[in-house]
C-alpha cells in the first residue's frame, strides 16, 4: 500500500475490523485466476495443519491413561 | 506435481460448464476471492439459468463429476439430471471435484437474470467468466445477514473502495 495514501472511512473502518489491507493490495495485483489459485493453496495448507493437530492430538489422547497409571 | 487435499478443481469444473455453455454467474466466496478477498472458501457456488436448455446442459455438464447431495447417506439414490434441477432450486453438492452450490436466487437479488445484471465479465483460467460484482456482493451479503456474511462485508467494502480509487487514477 502506497504509504501516502490517505484513509478513506471504508478502509479505516476495515483496517480497525482488523482487516489487514496490504493483502488485499497484494491480492489485487494478481490475477483473478491467481487470486483463487492461492485460496486453493492456502486452503490445501489448512487442511494440512488441521489433520496434523488432530492427528498430534488423537496421539496425546491416547498416551494420556498410559500416563496417568504411570 | 502439487498435491490437492482441499480437492477443489475449479479450473475443471469451469472449463466444463465453459464448454457446454452453461449459463451461470460464479457467487458467494469464490467470487469474492477472485475480487481480492483474503477469505479463505472451499466451494463453489453457481447461480443457474432455469431455462430447459440451461438445466440439461448443466445436468450434462456436472454428470462425470458424479454429483452427489453433500451430507446425504451414501446409498440415497440421487442422480442430479434435468428432472431433479427442474423439481429443485438450490442444491448443496459434493462432485469428483469438490463441493459445488448450485443456486436459482441469491439472497437480495433473485433469479439468474438478476445475479446476471450485476455481474461482470472475469478472465478465470483463459474463460470469460460472469463473477457477481463487489457491490452485488455487498447487497447479497447484507440481504443474508448471517453472522459469517457481516463479518466479510468489512473487506467487501474496503476492496470496492480500493477499487473505485484506482479507476480514478
Amino acid at each position: 500500500m502506497d504509504k501516502n495514501e490517505k484513509l478513506t472511512p471504508a478502509l479505516k473502518k476495515a483496517q480497525e475490523y482488523g482487516i489487514d489491507l496490504t493483502l488485499l493490495y497484494e491480492r489485487l495485483s494478481w490475477t483473478p485466476t491467481e487470486r483463487i489459485e492461492k485460496n486453493l493453496q492456502m486452503l490445501d495448507f489448512a487442511i494440512e495443519l488441521r489433520k496434523a493437530g488432530e492427528k498430534n492430538r488423537g496421539q496425546s489422547r491416547s498416551r494420556e491413561p498410559a500416563e496417568r497409571t504411570s | 506435481m502439487k498435491k490437492i487435499v482441499a480437492n477443489l478443481e475449479v479450473e475443471s469444473l469451469l472449463k466444463e460448464l465453459h464448454r457446454l455453455e452453461v449459463e451461470f454467474v460464479i457467487i458467494g466466496g469464490m467470487a469474492a476471492v477472485a475480487h481480492g478477498s483474503a477469505y479463505l472458501t472451499s466451494d463453489l457456488d453457481l447461480c443457474y439459468s432455469r431455462k430447459k436448455q440451461n438445466l440439461q446442459r448443466l445436468a450434462e455438464a456436472l454428470a462425470p463429476f458424479h454429483p452427489r447431495l453433500r451430507g446425504a447417506p451414501l446409498d440415497l439414490p440421487f442422480a442430479l439430471d434435468t428432472s431433479a434441477l427442474r423439481s429443485g432450486s438450490n442444491f448443496t453438492l459434493i462432485t469428483d471435484l469438490g463441493n459445488l452450490d448450485l443456486l436459482a436466487e441469491v439472497s437480495g437479488l433473485g433469479g439468474y437474470e438478476a445475479a446476471f445484471s450485476s455481474s461482470e465479465d472475469v478472465e478465470l483460467y483463459g474463460m470469460r467468466c460472469r463473477v457477481l460484482t463487489l457491490e452485488g456482493l455487498i447487497r447479497t451479503k447484507k440481504a443474508a445477514d448471517r453472522l459469517k456474511d457481516r463479518l466479510l462485508l468489512p473487506e467487501l467494502e474496503a476492496l470496492l473502495e480500493i477499487r473505485k480509487s484506482q479507476k480514478k487514477t
